[in-house]
């Protein structure tokens, strides 16, 4: 393996150039910026440098990884800043004279090898944020334009950084998380590709130990290295996401401090107060199996008074997510490493499409704790939730830093936080139907989606066969002539019989030729055997005439009884008849038929079976028509019911 | 499969079974509770 070591100009200590890429070395003992100037080893100095401020990052010079099978070593790092925030930049030797870079922040990873700049490449100035711009045979998105500064650096390097050297710096994202950096400075124009990574897709080994998470506490206590002082009071603070956090809170005087140096800065004396916390600041909960501390809070606002809080949480080695909790409402949210891709204009995760919900400004009215990025009291940012409960896409724009970032938050059950954190009470009772509040009718609806069908299909082949299969007899068919001035107006039939093999439904019918009248038979259906009697009544009643030079008429000259499971054998029927007074006599027609279908029961039994499907389905869209009453974007028509029981979830 | 509306299939399923039965023996869901009784002096018996 290829190592040099050279005396340092300075102190004369050895500063060792581990591979042959190396141009640029910091000296371990004196922190002089030691540059080779060529193989013939003439080193020279160009200053020295402070100790790079204490951060949590987990990796170190002399961490190990695997990036596409292949395994490398840390050998550099430079600590890159910008106005809202810092980065480290990681240089990763593969052996062989084959390098790249590991860009560190928030938790996120991307790796990048140096290309030589397209021919085509656009000038700085001609690049803007969102613009599409083709490297090579990807399609790559701007999603960041900021000028760096380098902080500081340490290991050897391929190239001179030394503090304050300043570039263009511009981000871009392409598909399947595709990653690529322009980076415009004074000695030209460079251009990365890569991708964007997990932690745990790197695979790396030889990690820094972490006081507080993957050391005793106790030694946290002990180090002090991220305890400093407030320069307004001079109290205590410390930092629980130390290197990564760019501003705090006084816990004591609630001044605001830049914390992106060891050398603390007041940005604003005094301007917050301890808010009521549902989490307290440093508390750890488990999410995931992941343990995570809470260092942040910010409470939003937006155009129309809704007011939301926001819990940022923060694990070394996942980086950062969040807690934002509305009138009793949660969502768990972590910040998306890529733009998400777009279906018919709107996005799309994880195979799920997102309608579009709200959109409109949030501004923040209130901070606590520390926060990764410079946040600041009245920070405006655009905010377009887009939804597919439970899950939440939300695109944040921020319109003074140039910047754009994606989110990906789902609905937390209450219990899930206060468990998570050990948080004793009783959660707060949740108001109203949240964006991305799962609709709970729909599991019952998704399996009655299919299940209906089924039963529907069966229900109509049941109905089929049984229609095809009955006989449809004529049984019975007899006329009579009954005197209704007589004192017996009881007409026995001759008997009948009911063929078949089981009991069957028998259709009994009446006509008669009335006008103006009515006959009414009371029917007894006698089995002659068993003597089992089941009884019926027939009606039938006509009436006309002309009003106002209209004719009319109700009623019908015939009737019609089902009997139902008739069990075969021999039947009479014996008739009470009655008819209208003056009627004289009654002459009308009975026919029995056997073996008929029993059509109600198809009807009532489909209307049973859709009951309980309609009922779920009200069910559903009412609770959607809730969640969509609050957005300008509702596929609903305005109903007039509010949303929530005020407008600050206090 | 996970079946989330279990009273449902178990109603369904039992209603269909039914109509089947029905279909068969000229069961009415309407007339489940017509009356019907016996008749020991019965005027048919008379008759008869």
């Amino acid at each position: 393996m290829y190592t040099r070591a050279y005396d340092c100009p300075n102190c004369g200590s050895a500063v060792a150039f581990p591979s042959g890429i190396a141009v640029f070395a910091v000296c371990g003992f004196c922190r002089s910026n030691v540059i080779r100037r060529d193989a013939d080893a003439v080193l020279e100095q160009l200053g020295r440098q402070a100790q790079l401020p204490p951060d949590l990052s987990p990796l170190q010079i002399g961490t190990s990884g695997v990036y596409t099978c292949h395994h490398f070593t840390v050998t550099g790092r430079i600590r890159v800043g910008y106005t809202q925030g810092s980065w480290n930049e990681w240089l990763i030797e593969f052996g062989e004279d084959r390098w790249g870079w590991i860009a560190e922040a928030q938790g996120f990873y991307a790796a990048s090898f140096e290309i030589p700049p397209p021919p085509d490449l656009p000038e700085r100035g001609a690049l803007t944020l969102g613009a599409t711009l083709r490297i090579g045979e990807v399609e790559y998105r701007i999603k960041d334009i900021k000028t760096t500064e380098v902080l500081g650096s340490e290991g050897t390097l391929p190239v001179v950084a030394v503090p304050g050297r300043t570039a263009v710096s511009v981000d871009l994202g392409g598909p399947d998380r595709q990653f690529a950096n322009l980076e415009f400075s004074d000695t030209g124009t460079r251009v990365f590709v890569g991708h964007t990574l997990t932690f745990d897709e790197l695979e790396f080994s030889e990690l820094r130990p972490l006081p507080g998470w993957t050391t005793d506490r106790l030694e946290k206590e002990t180090t002090g290295s991220d305890a400093l002082n407030c320069p307004a009071c001079g109290a205590a603070i410390e930092l629980r996401a130390a290197g990564q956090s760019m501003r705090a809170l006084c816990g004591h005087c609630g001044s605001l401090l830049d914390t992106s140096h060891p050398r603390l800065r007041i940005i604003e004396q005094a301007i917050a107060s301890e808010p009521r916390l549902i989490i307290p600041m440093g508390r750890r909960g488990r999410f995931d199996g992941v343990e995570y501390a809470c260092i942040g809070f910010v409470r939003r606002r937006d155009a129309e008074g809704y007011s939301w809080q926001e819990y940022l949480l923060f694990n070394p080695f996942a980086g950062f997510r969040w807690l934002v909790t509305y009138d009793g409402h949660w969502s768990w949210v972590a910040m998306l490493p890529e733009e998400p891709r777009k279906v018919d204009d709107l996005p799309a995760h994880d195979g799920r499409g997102y309608r579009l919900f709200s959109s409109g400004s949030a501004t923040v009215t209130e901070v606590w704790g520390e926060f990764y990025w410079a946040v600041r009291i009245g920070e405006r940012t655009l905010v377009s939730d887009f939804i597919a409960p439970p899950f939440v896409l939300s695109q944040e724009h921020y319109p003074d830093l140039t910047e754009e970032t994606w989110s990906h938050g789902r609905y937390l059950e209450p219990g899930v936080v206060f468990s998570a954190f050990g948080l004793t009470g009783i959660p707060k009772e949740r108001t109203g139907t949240y964006l991305n509040q799962p609709n709970p009718h729909v599991e019952k609806g998704r399996t009655l989606r299919w299940l209906m069908p089924v039963f529907g299909i069966a229900w109509l082949l049941i109905s089929l066969i049984s229609a095809g299969t009955k006989d449809q007899d004529r049984a019975f068919r007899e006329s009579f002539s009954v005197d209704l001035t007589g004192t017996n107006k009881t007409h026995v039939s001759a008997p009948f019989r009911i063929g078949g093999t089981h009991p069957q439904a028998l259709q009994i019918d009446l006509h008669t030729p009335v006008d103006e009248s009515w006959v009414e038979l009371d029917v007894d259906l006698v089995n002659t055997k068993t003597k089992e009697v089941r009884e019926l009544s027939l009606a039938a009643e006509y009436w006309s005439g002309v009003d106002d030079g209209e004719a009319w008429s109700e009623g019908s000259r015939q009737a019609g009884e089902l009997v139902p499971a008739v069990e075969p054998g021999e039947y009479r029927l014996v008739m009470d008849v009655d008819g209208s007074p003056g009627l004289g006599r009654a002459e009308f027609l009975v026919e029995v038929t056997r073996d008929v279908m029993v059509w109600s029961n198809v009807i009532l039994g489909l209307a049973a079976l859709l009951a309980y499907p309609v009922f779920r389905w009200i069910r559903e869209h009412a609770f959607e028509r809730e969640r969509w009453s609050v957005s300008d974007h509702s596929p609903y028509t305005p109903i007039s019911s509010g949303w929530g029981s005020g407008y600050d979830d206090d | 499969m996970r079946i989330k509306t279990p009273v449902y299939l178990t109603f369904g399923t039992a209603l269909c079974l039914y109509l089947a039965a029905a279909g068969r023996n000229g069961y009415s869901l309407v007339k489940t509770f017509s009356p019907s009784r016996l008749l020991p002096h019965s005027p048919a018996t008379q008759h008869k």
